[in-house]
């Protein structure tokens, strides 16, 4: 029975990928990210016509950029996982590189959109929605860089002459992880930029 | 040429974008910012069962973390939904 085979078998039994803690941090970051997109729409609601006009100031291009960026590198990622099942670890670890690139990528782009901002006046406290737009793309930055020491990881590990009999496992954690990046960035592209 | 997960992986990729593309499109068109947004909020979450079933794997995963997800889903996107539905109109 070769790899593909024998990742087939255990696929119709039900697969955890990666490690089971890291389904509890996913799940629980979830729940907690979805409860701030309901908070966020509970306190529009007192007052919409704020939220609407300063929506207008959104730089949406960027929105749009960091979506395609994390999309593309959710794409990078899923490939090198299914390389590494294969046993192609140099192809992988490449793949992983443009995922790292495009995570870079989507730092230097938030960086320019809040520079932006913060040269135009605009800051936390310049009213609530600001809050909230500094706050949960904060905090989801904080996931973006935290996704980028869990590539870098990877990274290195595929580099080893010898990966370790987890490699696999580790593989799909860490990129479940990167996956989480880009779901959350999806909600929140849409309720910060696009929902009116 | 790829192989047949690596075709799929790439084959979800584009449709992605194409989402992508699609709800920024009906964000800026047409004068219903109720239905437009709306769309948005829909569109967001079939994307993202796309990148939990089919990134993530959860296809494959045994049933109760797929229903955990798919329960989430389900519950995240009917609240955002509703809420915004509650709210008065710009």
């Amino acid at each position: 029975m070769d790899a593909e085979q024998q990742g087939a078998v255990k696929r119709r039994a039900g697969h955890v990928p990666g490690e089971e803690g890291v389904w509890v941090l996913i799940m629980g970051d979830m729940l907690v990210f979805s409860i701030f997109f309901a908070t966020y729409l509970i306190y529009r609601a007192q007052n919409v016509v704020l939220y609407t006009s300063s929506q207008l100031s959104m730089q949406r291009g960027f929105g749009l950029l960091n979506t395609v960026l994390l999309l593309t590198s959710s794409w990078f990622v899923a490939l090198a996982v299914s390389e590494a099942r294969a046993g192609g670890r140099e192809r992988a670890m490449r793949l992983l590189l443009g995922a790292f690139a495009c995570g870079i990528g989507f730092v230097v782009s938030k960086a320019f959109e809040w520079g932006g901002k913060i040269q135009a006046g605009i800051t936390l406290n310049s009213n609530e929605f600001y809050i909230f737009y500094y706050m949960l793309t904060g905090i989801h930055l904080l996931h973006v860089l935290i996704g980028l020491i869990v590539l870098g990881y990877l990274i290195a590990r595929s580099r080893r002459p010898d990966p370790g009999a987890s490699y696999v496992l580790v593989m799909e954690g860490g990129g479940a992880f990167w996956h989480l990046v880009d779901l959350l960035w999806i909600v929140l592209f849409a309720l910060l930029y696009l929902v009116r | 040429m790829l192989s047949t997960p690596l075709r799929r992986i790439t084959a979800v990729w584009l449709l992605l974008v194409l989402a992508t593309l699609f709800s920024w499109e009906s964000a800026h068109v047409g004068n219903d910012h109720r239905l437009s947004s709306s769309i948005v909020l829909v569109i967001a979450f079939i994307k993202v069962r796309f990148v939990g079933l089919e990134f993530m794997e959860l296809r494959h995963a045994p049933l109760p973390l797929r229903l955990i997800f798919e329960i989430w889903l389900l519950a995240a996107c009917a609240a955002l939904l509703i809420l915004y539905w509650l709210s008065p109109m710009a």
